[in-house]
């Protein structure tokens, strides 16, 4: 019976520190990197050769930008799933963070172009939203 | 030796049924982004056939203005499916499968988006091929 109740007790404690551990969300990205990214970068902008940026610095914009001339480094896609159905649901906020965050690593400029998709329920949360975007580099 | 036409068993009809709800209820997935066109890499160059004869009649403003009913659109769109999606999530969860009926799929508001998502891409792409700031 007392091996019972500590079972039950260590179980109950191993959800809680698997709870506790998790955030609101969690996520995953795929980057399609465009097939002359590195030549294109490595010519016109040396100055962001693959070094990561500042992910905060970096524009995200549901538009292209026509003022300023750019490469193409390649194209970003992001989900942003809750952890437990109880969790908040994932916000486009949390997307364009998302995004930033993988650009950043890539040296990207401004990630243009950008497109949600809608939240709901996937095979793997109770709730996802995804988006996807262009990440470029400045050339002038 | 010939075998008797098996039915699906049980369990692979719960699973498909399962899948069909998942896949139906759930997140739609971001379109596909359109070719690049704005690089200086750029291997596709936009021309005067790619838009109808109205649409490069159209200034800059009217580029905007459209873009920005569009905006209010899809915004509208995504709450209403947002504000259902807490009470979709908690009719599968305590019902299960068997709420599938219950489950407001927003199939026209997601078609809806997906259409203005493309016109988007429109006039994102006519705004650069007249040049527009």
């Amino acid at each position: 019976m007392t091996d019972m109740r500590y079972a039950k007790e260590l179980m109950a404690a191993a959800v809680l520190v698997l709870v506790a551990g998790c955030g609101p969300t969690w996520s995953s990205s795929e980057l399609k990197t465009a097939p002359t990214a590195a030549a294109t970068v490595t010519g016109a902008a040396s100055t962001s050769e693959s070094t990561p940026t500042d992910a905060s610095r970096i524009l995200v914009t549901e538009d292209d930008i026509t003022d300023r001339a750019y490469a193409v480094l390649g194209d970003l896609k992001v989900t942003v799933n809750k952890t437990t159905i109880f969790n908040q649901d994932p916000t486009r906020e949390l997307v364009d963070a998302e995004l930033r965050k993988e650009a950043a690593k890539i040296g990207a400029d401004a990630v243009i172009l950008v497109r949600y998709g809608t939240v709901g329920i996937s095979f793997t949360s109770w709730g996802s939203l995804d988006g996807q975007g262009r990440a470029i580099a400045f050339t002038d | 030796m010939a075998r008797a036409a098996r039915s699906p068993s049980p369990i692979s009809l719960l699973v498909g049924l399962v899948a069909v709800v998942v896949l139906a209820a759930c997140a739609r997935r971001a379109p596909d982004l359109p070719p690049d066109y704005g690089s200086v890499t750029a291997d596709q160059a936009l021309t005067a056939e790619a838009f109808s004869s109205a649409d490069r009649a159209r200034t800059c403003g009217d580029i905007d203005t459209e873009l920005a009913v569009i905006a209010d659109k899809a915004r509208a769109l995504d709450d209403g499916i947002r504000a259902k999606s807490q009470t979709n999530q908690a009719v599968v969860y305590i019902a299960g499968v068997i709420a599938a009926p219950l489950v407001d799929y927003s199939i026209e508001a997601k078609e809806s988006l997906d259409t203005l998502q493309a016109r988007h891409d429109d006039l994102i792409s006519l705004k650069r091929y007249k040049a527009c700031l």
